[in-house]
């Protein structure tokens, strides 16, 4: 894609090449020439109306039009505003680390692994044994086993009562 | 059991059973939470197996575990209690520094002290004469390692676990220990979060990265 500044650029060169030929945009202001909105090129400068020869002001006027240009000089590109240490540094970070392909962490999967790693602490912090009496034999198990077993075994005789009443129920309807 | 075996715990160890065991061993170990077990093993030859029994049962009477077992042509046995705590009992103390005591710290303190006590009794006076060469091991286990300057009186030091040994021709003896351990579990949950975090912020940045303007 070609923009303004391009085509400044291409004229600049032209004009420093001795290209008089070039129809030469008015360098005074420095004001770039209105460009066709969404035609990607610049519209060419409007050419000065023609003067009738032999007018009094008509010899004078190039006079004045090339001790200006001698004054101003060529027309020259406007040039962007260079990058300073930090931003070099910025912009050559942020160019390697577009290029990255991370794996995509969100937070659900973090709140995951956290609520797991809590858990995993919990275990440890209890897993002092304590001393569980089964009919006279003592046994010593990890309190945090104990109370995985205890949760356990309360879940399975619940889950067995369930069945047992819905089969029961099931029988019954039939 | 009385007070709640409380006053089992109170370490009196008669003479004669160190004169009666080829070895006698007591093991304290401490756990994270303050809980602990108490342990008291012994060997003798088979002929003394009643008498020995009988002075482990007098000296522990709150223990709740009691196994015997026969290695080549001796007799072993072992008593145990495991209490839920260490804190409260007489003749010793713990004092534990977790999370609710120092919440900015790297490391939980444990401090522990015991009075041991050797109970002559009915003991001969050739048994007395013959005290010195009576000993036992005292073996503490902590959390984390001893820290050997807190040692008192002077004890073999491996790691988390010191041994005392203990002759008879002194009464009384007041074992003192300090063990630190690093709190890892604390450790992993911080790191964990840190991670998390710079790894969210990588990918915001990497984000912003691709969606920032660039140069041509």
């Amino acid at each position: 894609m070609v923009d303004d500044f391009d085509v400044e650029l291409e004229e600049a060169a032209q004009q420093a090449r001795g290209g008089a030929s070039a129809p030469k945009p008015a360098p005074s202001t420095g004001a770039r020439p209105a460009s066709a909105p969404g035609s990607g090129t610049p519209a060419k400068p409007a050419s000065p109306p023609a003067e009738a020869p032999g007018e009094p002001e008509a010899a004078a006027k190039p006079a004045a039009d090339q001790a200006e240009g001698e004054r101003t000089g060529p027309a020259r590109a406007m040039s962007a505003r260079k990058p300073g240490l930090i931003g070099r540094w910025v912009e050559a970070i942020s160019q390697s680390l577009s290029g990255l392909r991370l794996p995509r962490i969100d937070l659900a999967t973090v709140a995951y692994g956290l609520v797991g790693l809590i858990v995993f602490v919990l275990l440890a912090q209890n897993w002092a044994p304590v001393r569980v009496n089964v009919f006279g034999v003592y046994i010593d198990i990890p309190k945090a086993v104990a109370f995985i077993l205890s949760v356990g075994i309360g879940m399975l005789t619940l889950w067995l009562m369930q069945r047992s009443l819905g089969e029961r129920q099931g029988a019954g309807r039939r | 059991m009385r007070h709640g075996g409380l006053v089992a715990l109170a370490a009196t160890v008669p003479l004669l059973l160190l004169h009666q065991t080829e070895d006698l061993r007591m093991l304290t170990r401490i756990e994270r939470d303050g809980s602990g077990l108490k342990l008291v093993w012994a060997r003798a030859d088979p002929s003394r197996a009643r008498e020995v029994r009988t002075r482990l049962r007098e000296a522990t009477p709150g223990y709740e575990d009691e196994r015997h077992a026969s290695e080549g042509s001796a007799y072993v046995i072992s008593r145990s209690w495991r209490p839920t705590t260490l804190r409260d009992m007489p003749d010793t103390k713990l004092e534990t520094v977790d999370l609710p005591q120092r919440l900015v710290s790297l490391y939980n303190e444990y401090s522990w002290e015991e009075k041991v006590t050797i109970h002559i009794g009915p003991a001969t006076s050739s048994e007395k004469a013959g005290a010195a060469q009576a000993t036992m091991l005292y073996i503490l286990q902590t959390p984390g390692r001893v820290d050997e300057a807190s040692v008192m009186p002077l004890g073999q030091v491996t790691g988390d676990t010191v041994v005392w040994r203990l002759t008879g021709d002194k009464e009384e003896y007041t074992l003192q220990a300090r063990s630190r351990m690093l709190r890892w579990d604390m450790l992993l949950l911080l790191v964990y979060v840190a991670a998390a975090f710079a790894a969210m912020t990588a990918q915001w940045a990497v984000r912003r990265a691709r969606t920032r303007p660039r140069r041509i």
